[in-house]
């Protein structure tokens, strides 16, 4: 006797989304179980954004489906912000709140939501080692510990997956480990994670699969040593010699 | 300000005015005040109309343009459109030309007759045609990516408005809504058109009864500034304390 497969959390069922002629997506299937970390590869432009955008409905795709947790995410429905909030968004330009302090764009959303206080909120910036500039405007914080206050401000409505779209591209490169650190730790307390990224070495080390993906489709998937080793396409081999070469 | 700041303002300020004096006395024309105090009563009176029309005309625009900036930024054409017509009209015609059309012709259909009412209101309304410009304007220039954050995290469309955009875009609106504010001020003493004495109805009436027509215009140009350069200094004060939290601002 088998027990069935858990149904994944996050599945893209023929995604499709179009900018004009641009297609950025196409019929794309992806499924992300619980507690798994899949890195998204690929050359700029080839959809790895409007996938994630897709899974927190800021975009809407033009067919397909996606569900978060067997419910379909669609920005008609009447609850979406409240699907919304399942998944935790991080932005490549951190899109901090300027004119709340850290602790106040950690805090603002479980306030205004649901009524909590702030005690969570500061668990959450010990967590990713910034309690001593709670009360500082993102202004006079690093880029690196922006982004830190960023992933503390998207774990904080508790979501059951978080989506990073190229955390680290808009750091400078001495800040790239510190947040890198933090989603690692994220990684290994079982946080199911999507990641868009061009950190090669953090997909090798924490990634459980790899998803190369090239003019809005997903070319190839695997464990990552299997699509770095040995990648099935040539696509992917051009990528990956350009990437891992610098 | 810093002390130092503060002294060379006040000390070039100082210097220009008594330059002006100056340049007054050796006209050898010969002041004479005495008559203008004997006024003092009429000024009065004229600065309460001036005031109170200013305060509530601002108050109205600052509704009104709201309105007007939801209208211009719609999805549907013709709503859009009706914020555009309301533009168009207000801003293509002056203000003298609508107060009295307002008094004379739309007053008279509302069953009105209250001068200060009708004038007020006309005022308002002509101010909300450049404040919703200032409050779309100021809307519009927050980043896509606040949103879309505030969104993300399970805001409503009205909590990222109210607690995201609008406290980033108030302060942004400050500085214009402030030389709205003070437009307004002196923009109010063209309701005179609908009979109203304010501020510069007293002073035109102050210098035919007696002549002195320079020194009532003088002390009426002293209560303008007495009210406007407060008003400057105040909103560049808030401005600094909302803009704490951002870095901006060049000096060339």
């Amino acid at each position: 006797m088998t027990i069935p497969p858990a149904p994944p959390l996050i599945a893209l069922r023929k995604v499709t989304r179009r900018f004009g002629t641009v297609t950025a997506l196409e019929e794309v299937d992806l499924d992300v179980a619980k507690g798994e970390v899949v890195v998204l590869i690929g050359p700029s432009g080839s959809g790895k954004s409007t996938l994630l955008r897709c899974v927190n409905a800021l975009e809407r795709p033009d067919a397909g489906e996606v569900l978060l947790g067997g419910e379909r995410v669609d920005a008609a429905r009447k609850d979406i912000d409240r699907l919304r909030a399942e998944t935790g968004m991080v932005f490549q330009h951190f899109n901090l709140f300027p004119h709340l302090t850290a602790i106040g764009n950690v805090a603002l959303a479980p306030r205004l939501v649901r009524g909590q206080g702030d005690a969570r909120a500061r668990a959450l910036l010990e967590r990713v080692g910034l309690s001593d500039k709670a009360d500082v405007y993102p202004d006079m914080l690093s880029g690196g510990q922006k982004q830190r206050v960023a992933i503390a401000r998207a774990l904080a409505m508790e979501p059951i997956a978080m989506l990073f779209d190229e955390p680290t591209s808009a750091l400078d490169p001495e800040m790239v480990g510190e947040v890198l650190a933090v989603m690692r730790d994220l990684a290994r307390d079982g946080m199911t994670m999507l990641v868009a990224s061009h950190e090669m070495g953090f997909a090798r080390e924490v990634a459980h699969r790899v998803v190369f993906m090239d003019g809005g489709r997903i070319v190839e998937t695997g464990a990552p040593g299997d699509v770095f080793e040995r990648p099935r396409h040539d696509r992917t081999r051009a990528f990956l010699s350009k990437v891992l070469r610098a | 300000m810093r002390l130092r700041d503060l002294l060379v303002r006040a000390g070039i300020t100082v210097a220009v005015a008594a330059t002006l004096v100056f340049a007054l006395l050796a006209s050898r024309y010969r002041f004479d005040f005495e008559p203008t105090w004997r006024y003092r009563e009429l000024y009065g009176k004229g600065l309460l109309v001036t005031l109170g029309a200013t305060a509530l005309a601002f108050a109205v625009g600052m509704a009104l343009g709201i309105g007007v900036a939801l209208l211009r930024v719609s999805r549907r054409l013709p709503v859009r459109h009706l914020g555009d017509l309301y533009v168009e009209v207000i801003r293509g015609t002056p203000f003298l030309v609508q107060v009295t059309i307002a008094y004379f012709g739309i007053a008279p259909l509302l069953r009105l007759n209250d001068k200060f009412l009708v004038g007020t209101f006309a005022l308002g309304a002509f101010a909300a045609a450049y404040m919703g410009e200032i409050f779309r304007a100021g809307i519009e220039s927050i980043d896509r990516g606040q949103v879309e954050a505030a969104r993300s995290l399970g805001l409503s469309r009205a909590q990222s408005l109210r607690h995201v955009v609008f406290p980033q875009a108030f302060k942004r609106m400050i500085p214009p809504l402030t030389g709205e504010l003070i437009a307004l001020t002196k923009e109010s003493s063209l309701l005179f058109a609908i009979g109203l004495v304010e501020m510069t109805a007293a002073a035109r009436q102050v210098g035919a009864d007696t002549y002195k027509y320079l020194e009532a215009s003088l002390v009426v140009a002293a209560m303008y500034l007495t009210l406007t350069v407060p008003l400057s200094l105040l909103a560049r004060k808030l401005e600094r304390r909302l803009k704490r939290s951002e870095r901006t601002g060049v000096h060339l």
